[in-house]
């Protein structure tokens, strides 16, 4: 790897999800954050403005890559040419922390552009192993997978998610990237018991945390949450959060907010409310 | 039991041809019916794509209006389904789509409209370029000068159009507040998009250059480029073009 940029790693301390129309604002006022993320996609530009701009914001921030492209649960395999502009992203941006979903997207050499669940059952969890150890191998480096949020369960499933979950990162060797809304979305969503999935999570592997607001989409006299990235943070998800750092200690923590993004102060208020909850997780700490 | 391949597809199927029924079969009948939980999907995939095309072609979206607009991408990604993770490569035929829709045959202009935005799109995303080196120009030997050819930036593309695609483009702009009148025989318009360094700009180009230009990206040497310009402008001045773009940041290389 020949970046240009030094090893400026994530710290254990909230950051932000950089979206479009803060870009400016981000360059011109350099806010009080410790780490970006940004959409590895959003900058698969050979050049031009968002290339210069990530550049700048790099030699500022630590930042961190999330993909939301690649279909790690594709049956077919990766399509090489995403995996040749990651890697090239990645070379020339050395990130901090690269992250990828459990999801798939690709399917008989179409995209359906949208992180699609996968049944959980042993030829799903075979394929994404085998993909994301392609894409390790490939990227030279190890990444972060996502825990999903989903609509829909599968009738064939054989496992709960977090056996899912452990199986792959087990067998794998990659990381966790938790997803704490998620978490409380597919367990509304399913029924299934937010407490019992908190408990089955590998956090030696958890590396980051994300969090974000959902929807509550009534459909006739039924509802159901939908993961749009839209919201502030639910009172409910800052309580499983702050039981989930209670496992992993402190752990880079992102806003993310990708629907009817508002003005960047908001999306900093957040970030310090994440924040508090690491320093107050630290002060009880060096206190006992 | 499915294969994740045959689940993968019916899932595919479901999202882009509203085969609900494979899909349904695999899925736990829990609370919510199984449809309105695939129709989540669905609308979830397919509003992606509209916002996508409609970000990338805000002009035509005015011009057909709004609601035809949302029926021509319909049509579009039932023929069009996307073949990557990267939405910025989505749409890229839209223009040709669109000149084959019958109920856009009274309006030709469009489809030229619909070229020169992913013109726009695509110079955005296109490859960074140092300038020419102008001493080297220089000294290009005079008896060498029709044998020498010109690269072009990578993020240059050209649009010839019968119609003022400039000035329709204008018009059909968010909050644009002038005349919106505009006569559609008016006389064509030859079009340079190109991003030298971070602003896309859109050059309208003089009689002649549009073939000149069009020669030298297909390889051509300045003295074919220049032949080609005569025969659409016999007054073509060449010192001028070459002027002009050099200065703007056009050619980035010369060879021989």
């Amino acid at each position: 790897m020949n970046s240009k940029f030094d090893d400026k790693k994530i710290p254990a301390k909230a950051g932000l999800g950089l979206r479009s129309p803060h870009y400016q604002e981000v360059m011109k006022d350099n806010p009080d954050i410790a780490w970006f993320e940004v959409h590895s996609e959003n900058f698969f530009a050979e050049g031009g403005m968002s290339v210069f701009l990530l550049e700048q914001i790099r030699e500022k921030y630590p930042v961190s890559f999330h993909g939301v492209g690649l279909s790690l649960g594709a049956s077919e395999g990766l399509d090489v040419k995403h995996l040749e502009k990651l890697k090239k992203l990645v070379d020339k941006f050395n990130p901090g922390l690269l992250s990828e979903h459990i999801s798939w997207s690709n399917i008989g050499g179409n995209t359906l552009n949208d992180l699609l669940p996968l049944p959980y059952t042993k030829e799903s969890l075979a394929c994404l192993v085998d993909n994301i150890k392609h894409f390790q191998d490939f990227i030279g480096r190890n990444v972060l997978i996502e825990n999903p949020s989903s609509y829909l369960e599968f009738n064939e499933s054989t496992m709960s998610e977090w056996e899912f979950i452990n199986e792959a990162i087990s067998q794998s060797g990659c990381g966790l990237l938790l997803d704490v809304n998620n978490i409380f979305v597919s367990c509304e969503n399913h029924g299934w018991d937010s407490k019992e999935y908190i408990k089955n999570i590998p956090y030696d592997a958890v590396g980051e945390i994300h969090l974000a607001g959902y929807e509550v989409r009534k459909i006739e006299d039924k509802s159901i949450l939908i993961d749009t990235h839209g919201e502030r943070v639910y009172d409910e998800v800052w309580e499983l959060y702050e039981r989930v750092i209670d496992y992993t200690g402190c752990v880079p923590t992102l806003i993310e907010w990708d629907t009817n993004v508002p003005e960047l102060s908001v999306l900093l208020d957040e970030a310090d409310k994440a924040q508090n909850m690491l320093n107050k997780y630290e002060a009880k700490n060096a206190v006992a | 039991m499915p294969s994740l391949k045959e689940l993968q597809t019916a899932f595919s199927d479901a999202v882009y041809d509203s085969e609900y029924s494979p899909l349904s079969e695999m899925i736990k009948d829990r609370v919510l019916d199984n449809s309105d939980r695939i129709k989540i999907y669905q609308d979830n995939v397919l509003v992606t794509l509209h916002n996508t095309l409609e970000n990338c072609y805000p002009s035509v979206c005015n011009l057909v209006d709004e609601q035809f607009f949302k029926y021509a991408v319909n049509e579009y990604i039932k023929e069009n389904k996307p073949k990557s993770g990267n939405l910025d490569d989505y749409g890229d035929n839209f223009a040709e789509f669109l000149s084959n829709m019958k109920e856009l045959k009274d309006f030709p202009y469009i489809e030229d409209v619909a070229k020169l935005e992913w013109a726009l799109h695509s110079s955005y995303f296109a490859a960074d370029n140092d300038p020419i080196d102008r001493v080297g120009v220089s000294k290009i030997a005079p008896e060498e000068l029709e044998n020498v050819k010109f690269e072009l930036h990578p993020s240059s593309n050209l649009i010839s159009s019968d119609y003022p695609i400039n000035k329709i483009w204008e018009i059909s702009q968010e909050g644009y507040e002038g005349d919106i009148n505009f006569d559609i025989n008016a006389g064509g318009v030859d079009i340079l998009v190109i991003r030298p360094e971070y602003k896309i700009s859109t050059v309208i180009l003089e009689r002649g250059e549009y073939p000149f230009l069009k020669s030298l990206v297909n390889g051509s040497t300045l003295g074919q480029a220049f032949e080609q310009a005569c025969s659409d402008n016999e007054e073509f001045d060449i010192g001028n073009a070459l002027q002009k773009f050099i200065l703007n940041g056009t050619f980035v290389r010369f060879y021989f």
